[in-house]
């Protein structure tokens, strides 16, 4: 795969929350989305498996979101990495690596705007040692303990492209 | 697709099983009645041993027969221990709604209409000895309650072993199936047709297929339902194939032939 190539899309409701301090299910204009809120920290998991297409390159993960109300602020997003593997995590807990970030990105002016934030990450242990041909999870999380920006934020789609 | 019925003697949707065995429970489903004049009977959780003033059960109703026409959710838990709590917000006739109750614990309980009217009460009460799931009725050792002579018809019935939040009913009532809300906890979801056929009245988390004693129909469901979804694949950049001859077509989910 040549960098900047899509390895997987995910809608927001393909998302499963957590089991606690999860994400939350809505719709804006008829369009599905994933609320999360601006005092606590929630988080929204994704399931795959990476494509042999990936070439070890690396990743980086796109966020497409859109604020409910709010046009000025900035907001903060975390994802984090849980290779499922062969054999490699026993699915009856979790371990996701490290999370990696990204700070302090100035909300769109208009609450409609939908603004696509990137995490960068480097192959091996920073994305759980995830390869090409293997299930893993990737857990995306508001920082909104951080963040400024009020109300929701609505994710929407997570892209997933070699680096 | 969804299900309707006429509410006279006989005609419902049961099974000598019930999702739960007490409180954490929530019930929900999607319903649109005929009139805003009779009492509907949504989904209801009870012992059908027991007769009917000794009764435990979560019932959940359609109150068209109440000033306001306010959905109500009543829980018996023995004799002369019935607690009633209504929403703030009625329904209409020939519309499809979305109704739910939650009992998060014994003294938590609330009803919503369409994600919204909350009612709440913290009176204690915590039903036992439940064997029976219906939509329709209500059936006791002695007799059995049906409601209303009009029709009404509904979908996506659902028993989560879990008290849902306030969030996640709101999610339910704008359209995502109860396959997107805390999946984890979800016991019972009767789809009643839609993406699942038509005329198949099993529940798709294995408790066990619905009954149709009397008269049922399979009709159109009105309203979206946002099923959850699968990842896309990517397949390269411009500089990569298809070729002329490239064989392969991008579908949601997966490769497949063209």
């Amino acid at each position: 795969m040549a960098s900047g190539d899509t390895l997987l899309v995910f809608p927001a409701w393909s998302g499963v929350p957590t089991s606690s301090n999860g994400a939350t299910f809505d719709t804006r204009n008829n369009h599905p989305c994933a609320d999360f809120d601006d005092t606590t920290n929630e988080s929204l998991v994704f399931s795959g498996v990476m494509p042999q297409q990936y070439g070890g390159g690396g990743v980086t993960v796109y966020l497409h979101y859109a604020m409910t109300s709010a046009t000025s602020g900035d907001i903060d997003w975390d994802a984090a990495f849980e290779r499922i593997g062969d054999q490699q995590q026993d699915v009856d807990s979790d371990s996701f690596a490290s999370s990696n970030s990204v700070d302090n990105t100035t909300v769109p002016g208009t609450s409609g705007n939908v603004d696509i934030a990137s995490i960068a990450f480097t192959d091996g242990a920073d994305m759980d040692s995830v390869a090409s041909g293997e299930e893993f999870r990737i857990k995306v999380t508001r920082d909104a303990t951080s963040d400024t920006a009020s109300g929701d934020a609505e994710l929407r789609h997570v892209e997933i492209r070699e680096s | 697709m969804a299900v309707e019925t006429n509410a006279a003697a006989g005609n419902r949707l049961d099974v000598d099983v019930a999702p739960v065995s007490g409180v954490p429970v929530t019930m929900a489903c999607w319903f649109n009645a005929s009139d805003a004049t009779s009492l509907y009977r949504l989904p209801i959780i009870n012992d059908k041993d027991l007769a009917t003033a000794s009764g435990h059960w979560f019932a959940l109703l359609g109150r068209g027969d109440v000033v306001g026409d306010p959905v109500h959710y009543h829980i018996q838990a023995g004799v002369g221990s019935i607690i009633e709590i209504s929403t703030t917000t009625g329904y209409t006739a020939n519309m499809w709604h979305h109704a739910c109750s939650v009992s998060a614990s014994a003294t938590s309980h609330a009803v919503y209409l369409d994600g919204g009217g909350k009612g709440t009460l913290t009176t204690s009460r915590s039903p036992t000895g439940l064997d029976y799931f219906a939509v329709g009725v209500l059936r006791y050792s002695t007799s059995s309650y049906f409601g209303g002579s009009s029709t009404f018809r509904y979908a996506h019935v659902a028993v989560w072993n879990a008290g849902l939040v306030d969030d996640e009913v709101a999610a339910l009532a704008a359209g995502f199936s109860p396959l997107c809300i805390r999946p984890e906890s979800l016991v019972t979801y009767c789809p009643l047709g839609g993406r699942f056929g038509r005329g198949d009245y099993k529940d798709i988390m294995g408790l066990a297929s619905l009954s149709t004693p009397g008269s049922v129909t399979d009709v159109d469901f009105g309203q979206k339902v946002i099923y959850p979804a699968s990842s896309s694949l990517g397949l390269g950049s411009s500089a990569s194939p298809p070729a002329a001859d490239f064989p392969y077509t991008l579908l949601h989910g997966g490769l497949g032939i063209a």
